[in-house]
């Protein structure tokens, strides 16, 4: 390797180099339902280019698909904020999911 | 970031540094079975939130109605059902954001706040990619109004990732009044995954975000 750095383990594996790659947490919170079927969070210099989200249950859900506690929240990344939908992106109408759920915002450059 | 540590990596690619955790594992292991699947951590997590759930199974295989099981502060299990009959049987670790002081040599990064962020000694995972762009396949009726619809995308899984469970077997808002149940399907012969969900008021775009990890260590 002409630059960089390498990290090894004390079982003498390699655990990152010069071409590892990874995505870092750019930003995590925790995302209560509030009125409306969205919330925008501002996140400086968050973009669809290089970022992307997941939403995460932190706590057990219903599996009999008949409970709203049990709808994913669905987060997009836009240019400078993150919106996280309650219910379906793809509608103004239909049930809202009620739990609580962790936004965990990755960076993959 | 004031101060600190950059690690730059050949595509001028932040790989790690003094701001940000990395997902440590906490636990791994196999498993094997049909139908229901409940796995047992070795020890209890105590952290207040559940930890991070990746699988990877052996052959073409099924995960519905994922749960990792337990309260905060006493997470013991994660399970999924998978079809009954067939054979299932993979990898599986869990993960947190954190890290702890226990490598004799290499290096040990703290973030601003002295939080540990990086340790030589504790393994350590790092997300690989996701999935939130789906192309729509089609649906067929399951029972009468009822519909399975199916989504997949351009992401092999011959890679060696592993799939976060915890958030894929959600229900999917549907746009009426109801929701739907999810699957994931791993499909090793298409090299890609599908996903599933079944409902009466379903759209059909899917915009679900499936993430993936793999250990590092």
């Amino acid at each position: 390797m002409s630059f960089g750095m390498r990290i090894w383990g004390a079982d003498g594996a390699l655990q990152l180099d010069e071409t590892s790659f990874t995505v870092r947490v750019i930003y995590s919170a925790l995302i209560p339902k509030t009125a409306g079927r969205f919330i925008d969070i501002a996140i400086a210099g968050v973009t669809p280019a290089t970022d992307s989200c997941v939403c995460i249950p932190i706590v057990p859900y219903s599996t009999n698909g008949q409970s709203i506690d049990a709808i994913a929240f669905i987060p997009y990344v836009y240019e400078g904020y993150v919106r996280v939908f309650f219910g379906s992106p793809a509608a103004t109408t239909g049930p809202t999911g009620l739990t609580t759920q962790r936004l965990i915002v990755m960076r993959n450059r | 970031m004031s101060f600190g540590l950059t690690f730059t990596n050949n595509d001028n690619v932040v790989t790690l540094d003094s701001e940000f955790s990395r997902l440590v594992i906490l636990d791994s292991g196999t498993w094997a079975g049909s139908g229901g699947i409940g796995i047992a951590f070795s020890s209890v997590i105590t952290t207040d939130e559940p930890p991070l759930v990746f699988v990877r199974p052996d052959q073409d295989d099924y995960f519905a109605a994922c749960l990792v099981q337990g309260s905060a502060g006493n997470w013991h299990a994660f399970r999924f059902n998978t079809l009954k009959g067939s054979h299932s049987s993979g990898k599986w670790f869990i993960a947190a954001f954190k890290s702890a002081p226990i490598a004799d040599y290499g290096l040990r990064l703290w973030d601003a706040t002295s939080k540990i962020i990086f340790d030589s000694g504790t393994p350590c995972a790092q997300f690989t990619r996701t999935i939130s762009a789906w192309n729509y396949l089609g649906a067929e009726q399951t029972q009468p109004g009822v519909f399975r619809y199916s989504w997949s995308a351009f992401s092999p899984i011959n890679t060696g990732d592993y799939m976060l469970l915890n958030n894929i077997a959600m229900d999917m808002a549907g746009t009426v009044s109801r929701q739907g149940v999810v699957q994931a399907v791993w499909d090793y012969g298409g090299n890609r995954l599908v996903i599933q969900a079944t409902g009466v008021d379903l759209p059909t775009a899917q915009y679900l975000s499936v993430v993936f990890a793999k250990p590092i260590s």
